[in-house]
């Protein structure tokens, strides 16, 4: 049970809440979200930024920011909360990563083995392939696929991660980009149609 | 699947695809060295953040108002008309504390108590107190 609706129960039963017991309460409620969100969050951040460790570092800053910014905030807007924080984050360090590339002169490795135009699914073998070629070419596709996705407008990338890849369904997916379920659908139709345009060559 | 119910092949190559996709994903997440030590401890990094911005919560609202109440109490006191005056250098801003009267006695404590120590005993101090103190 939420702190919030706890509290409230308790002023209706007429008890008395000690501001010790509430902050102990909040402590084990945001223990457990960070605990629920953050393998998810390690994926998306893995996925966007191409670096487990750029990854981990994302990831361990959003929590913090979460924590200093909004933990009196009600828990029900975490979720939410802590989406925005970590994409915010994660562009952050796409865009550190570009400034330090444009200094270093290292462009070629910004987008990929091949960079920016590279299809996203060239390296996907077809079915009857043998697992471990097909694992190594999923995952050099997957990285050629985040390179797209970086390039669509946040609210579609949000939904693509979402939906497609974290197969959350059209609620989950709305409460955490805190929208309607039809902007869901509409973003994601036109992540869709923005990335077939990369994709459509591969299935002729 | 098709009409006919036998699957589609290119819907069944489309499902292959993105499930290795999926798994992909999964993967290099899971891959990441130390991944469950690291996540722990930016979750307890984030906790004690959290105690800490809880504890102090309290002290934003409080020291606002404190620090509006100072600037105001800085405020009254030097724009009220009675705090306008500045003393002057010379010693004269003792008249305004002192009535005319006690202040003349008060100056002339010295000279009495030096015409005590001068005159005899019986001869009245009247008839000399003007030219003693021109002397």
């Amino acid at each position: 049970m939420p702190v919030t609706a706890w509290m409230l129960m308790e002023q209706n039963r007429g008890r008395e809440i000690s501001p010790r017991l509430v902050a102990v309460k909040v402590e084990t409620e945001f223990d457990h979200f960070l605990r629920e969100v953050e393998h998810r969050a390690l994926r998306i951040a893995c996925f966007r930024l191409r670096n487990p460790e750029d990854a981990l570092d994302a990831v361990q800053d959003a929590m913090l920011r979460l924590a200093r910014s909004y933990g009196n905030r009600p828990s029900e807007e975490w979720p939410r909360l802590f989406q925005r924080i970590l994409e915010n984050r994660i562009c952050d360090g796409l865009r550190r990563r570009r400034t330090r590339l444009r200094f270093t002169g290292n462009l070629t490795s910004a987008g990929g083995k091949g960079g920016d135009c590279e299809d996203p699914f060239a390296a996907v073998p077809a079915p009857g392939a043998s697992n471990p070629e097909k694992t190594v070419a999923a995952a050099a596709s997957l990285e050629a696929l985040a390179a797209a996705v970086s390039r669509l407008p946040r609210r579609q990338r949000e939904v693509f991660t979402l939906r497609v890849l974290e197969s959350l369904d059209v609620g989950q997916t709305s409460r955490l980009m805190g929208c309607s379920a039809g902007s869901v659908k509409t973003h994601l139709h036109r992540a869709l149609k923005a990335l077939r345009v990369v994709l459509e060559p591969h299935y002729e | 699947m098709s009409k006919s119910g036998r699957k589609d092949p290119a819907i069944s190559e489309s499902r292959e695809r993105l499930a290795a996709l999926r798994s992909a994903y999964r993967q290099a997440a899971a891959d990441a060295a130390h991944a469950e030590a690291r996540l722990a401890a930016g979750r307890a990094r984030a906790l004690d953040a959290l105690g800490g911005s809880r504890r102090w919560s309290w002290f934003r609202p409080a020291s606002l108002a404190a620090g509006i109440g100072i600037a105001a109490a800085l405020m009254i006191f030097v724009l009220l008309p009675g705090n306008t005056h500045t003393p002057s250098a010379d010693g004269t801003g003792m008249q305004v504390v002192l009535s005319g009267q006690d202040y003349a006695l008060y100056q002339n404590l010295d000279f009495y108590a030096w015409l005590a120590m001068q005159q005899p005993a019986g001869h009245p101090v009247g008839n000399h107190h003007g030219s003693s103190r021109g002397s």
